[in-house]
């Protein structure tokens, strides 16, 4: 196998764990948002809103221990999840987070898959895959975890986490406008992972701001193509004028993708401007330092944030920037609508 | 004409995954050729490809960002793996690459 390939499908299981990770974060986060929201940061454990809070948590708590488990089932199938999950645990316990997950996720996910290529007698077969590998993967992985890994991993993990969350200033307004840029580039493909990944990351180690800018970004690019062709009709094609629409209501929902068929019709002209308002979004709103601690996407996240007034100002600027961006690109450079049409 | 089969999935499910597999369709299509698409989103499997249609199909087309659920179930097939961007930038030149593939 060439060494691309073997990147592509590295990737492939890391974005299989982040897929059955990201409804955990989205029952948790929310969960947790509501009983604080309604119940007050002081919520009381026993009461109502603080049991809502509680159930949030212990979902938040599942994201190593999902993230480890699925990252193992997607290397080697079935026999990676029972080392997966129970090793995954011992990541959380030991206070890795993401990156712990991810790492036993690797670590059981190839050596499972490993074990199950050894050759061993006809009859020892159902004995090999009902004890033999379930129980070699979790004590050597377990163990080397406990006893050689997991210490300083988390030493990594923690200063990573207080580099990040000691981020004032100047930085986090670059990191979100970075990462909104990065968002907006291919709108789901390999660039808006690597940042989606990035945030998602950050959230489960309870930075907010990088997650905050990330899930801010997801619906700026389709809003700024609206709101374009709500401006000059006459840039547009019918079709695109219905898409924009379409977009819109998408991104409400948290999909970006329905600004792409305008990015594919006009790339230079259309990327360029959605990374720029992407990123006025993101960074102005790390200015103002507003964050929110759900895992929803920009405009479903708006009652959470920490000051929803700003929030919205960070929206409206960026989009507007951005739409006027691209109108005034295709205007200025001679964009022939009908040429389009033709295609 | 050619039999092609396909399972498409991103990491979220929600679009990337939809709009690969509408494009492999419209460009199937174009082309004149038969096409059935498994999507593996956040609803899990949909539009399951029988042990018939993965039978009779000349060759597999896996559209997807993540891991290929049951994966054995195409064991033997002539496939073609690729990211869901790509179909979505340019779904014809997939379509080409897998009819391609029958004949090599």
């Amino acid at each position: 196998m060439s060494f691309k390939s073997e990147m592509r499908e590295l990737g492939n299981h890391l974005q299989t764990g982040v897929s059955y990770m990201i409804p955990v974060v989205t029952a948790g986060g929310l969960l947790m948002s509501i009983g604080t929201l309604v119940g007050g940061t002081n919520v009381a454990a026993n009461s109502f809103w603080g049991q809502v809070k509680n159930l949030g948590l212990i979902g938040l708590q599942f994201i190593p221990i999902v993230i480890a488990a699925y990252i193992a089932f997607s290397i080697a199938d079935r026999p990676g999840l029972a080392p997966g999950f129970i090793v995954g645990v011992v990541a959380q316990k030991m206070g890795t987070g993401f990156i712990g997950g991810i790492v036993v996720g690797l670590l059981v996910g190839y050596l499972t898959k490993w074990l199950k290529k050894v050759p061993v007698p006809q009859k020892l077969v159902t004995v090999k895959a009902l004890l033999f590998i379930p129980l070699i993967v979790t004590a050597v992985i377990g163990l080397l975890y406990i006893y050689i890994i997991g210490t300083p991993l988390k030493a990594v993990v923690d200063g990573l986490t207080g580099w990040l969350q000691g981020m004032k200033g100047a930085n986090s307004v670059l990191l979100a406008a970075i990462l909104g840029a990065m968002m907006a580039f291919d709108m789901g493909g390999p660039v808006n992972k690597v940042a989606y990944t990035f945030g998602m990351g950050c959230y489960a180690q309870g930075v907010y701001a990088p997650s905050t800018a990330m899930l801010l970004a997801i619906a700026i690019p389709p809003f700024i193509m609206f709101v374009a062709t709500l401006f000059d009709k006459s840039l547009y094609s019918k079709e695109e004028i219905e898409n924009g629409r379409t977009a819109a209501i998408m991104g409400i929902f948290g999909i970006t993708e329905g600004a792409i068929p305008f990015a594919l019709a006009d790339p230079l002209r259309v990327i360029p401007s959605i990374m720029v308002g992407t990123a006025v979004s993101c960074a102005l709103n790390a200015a103002f330092g507003v964050t929110q601690k759900t895992a929803l996407t920009t405009l479903m996240a708006l009652p959470f944030a920490s000051n929803i007034i700003l929030y919205i100002v960070s929206i409206v600027v960026g989009v507007l920037v951005g739409a006027v961006m691209v109108n005034a690109l295709k205007k200025f450079t001679h964009h022939n609508v009908d040429q389009d049409a033709l295609k | 004409m050619a039999k092609i089969i396909a399972v498409t999935g991103c990491i979220a499910g929600i679009a990337h995954t939809y709009m690969a597999a509408a494009n492999l369709k419209k460009f199937a299509k174009k082309n004149g050729d038969d096409i059935k698409v498994e999507t593996q989103g956040a609803m899990g499997i949909e539009n399951r490809l029988t042990p018939d249609d993965i039978k009779n199909a000349d060759v597999v087309i896996f559209a997807v960002d993540t891991t290929v659920s049951e994966k054995e179930r195409f064991e033997g097939k002539k496939t073609l793996e690729v990211g869901t961007s790509e179909v979505i930038k340019d779904g014809e030149s997939v379509i080409k690459k897998a009819t391609d593939l029958i004949n090599s």
